[in-house]
């Protein structure tokens, strides 16, 4: 059921990119794409009852959640940074070639 | 209150925090939204127990903000004037909801919610102290069992610097008259 809402976090992002027209909001539905896939990944790691992955001097026997998708998540936050960085760039460089941030209008080659 | 209501009540939040930052025609607004979104997710983070992402997200939530506005103000976009013509939008929301039912089903054979299968990972867990000497296993992960995944992260982040220095470099040549 969590999964689920999850998933529909996701759909909102796909909408953006099929609907939208406009650059700035392609790139906030990109964003919105990786929350969701962060967000499913962590959500699967999740124990119940049990505590972060660092191990503390005191010793408590409790369970601990699963490190592995938190490692894995951790690259892929810091690798989205870096798109939505590249994807900046490039439409700061369309819209000074075009001025516009229309993706209908961005058609036609200029030499 | 257990975990999964105030996850719930996250993901409800993020959910109308995307829908607002879609939907709004002021663009600075979108992006401030889009900020409270993963606001929200880095909170997300610490409920799920991971302070390590939540901190991460919370850093790089905010730069991304920062970089979204200074293309703003270096566009000097403010309002989003584009509109889907109706016919359109409906098909494609059609698209999306066929979608959204067609993939229930699959939830069904997820493991639930709050027993997750761990199976490299119980290795780790219980030998991570012993074979690396890291007690943040998270650590462990990243800088010794996955180490080349964190060299590919590496990689990928140099690559995309490199690509936002290259096309800010030929705005300046077609400046000085090369011909393009």
């Amino acid at each position: 059921m969590i999964y689920s809402m999850c998933f529909m976090l996701f759909l909102v992002g796909l909408y953006g990119v099929l609907i939208k027209r406009n650059i700035i909001k392609i790139i906030l539905s990109v964003g919105i794409m990786g929350y969701a896939i962060n967000l499913f990944l962590i959500l699967i790691a999740y124990q119940e009852g049990s505590d972060f992955p660092i191990l503390t001097p005191a010793e408590t026997s409790k369970a601990m959640v699963d490190p592995l998708p938190q490692a894995l998540v951790l690259t892929s936050i810091v690798i989205e940074l870096s798109t939505t960085a590249l994807l900046v760039a490039l439409a700061i460089k369309i819209y000074q070639r075009y001025h516009t941030f229309d993706i209908r209008k961005i058609r036609r080659l200029r030499g | 209150m257990p975990v999964e209501t105030w996850l719930y009540f996250i993901i409800g939040f993020m959910i109308l925090g995307s829908i607002a930052a879609l939907e709004l025609t002021d663009l600075l607004s979108a992006v401030v939204a889009m900020g409270m979104v993963g606001l929200g997710l880095a909170i997300a983070f610490l409920l799920l127990q991971a302070p390590d992402l939540a901190l991460v997200q919370f850093v790089i939530e905010i730069l991304s903000v920062i970089i979204l506005i200074v293309m703003l103000r270096s566009t000097n976009q403010r309002w989003e004037e584009e509109k889907e013509p109706p016919a359109m939008s409906i098909l494609k929301m059609a698209f999306v909801a066929v979608a959204m039912i067609a993939s229930l089903p699959l939830f069904l054979g997820l493991p639930q919610f709050g027993q997750p299968l761990l199976e490299v990972s119980s290795h780790y867990l219980a030998e991570g102290l012993r074979e690396t000497g890291s007690p943040n296993l998270l650590t462990a992960i990243i800088l010794d069992y996955r180490v080349y995944d964190t060299l590919g992260e590496a990689i990928v982040i140099f690559v995309s610097v490199i690509g936002v220095m290259t096309i800010f470099r030929n705005k300046r040549k077609g400046g000085t008259g090369n011909g393009s």
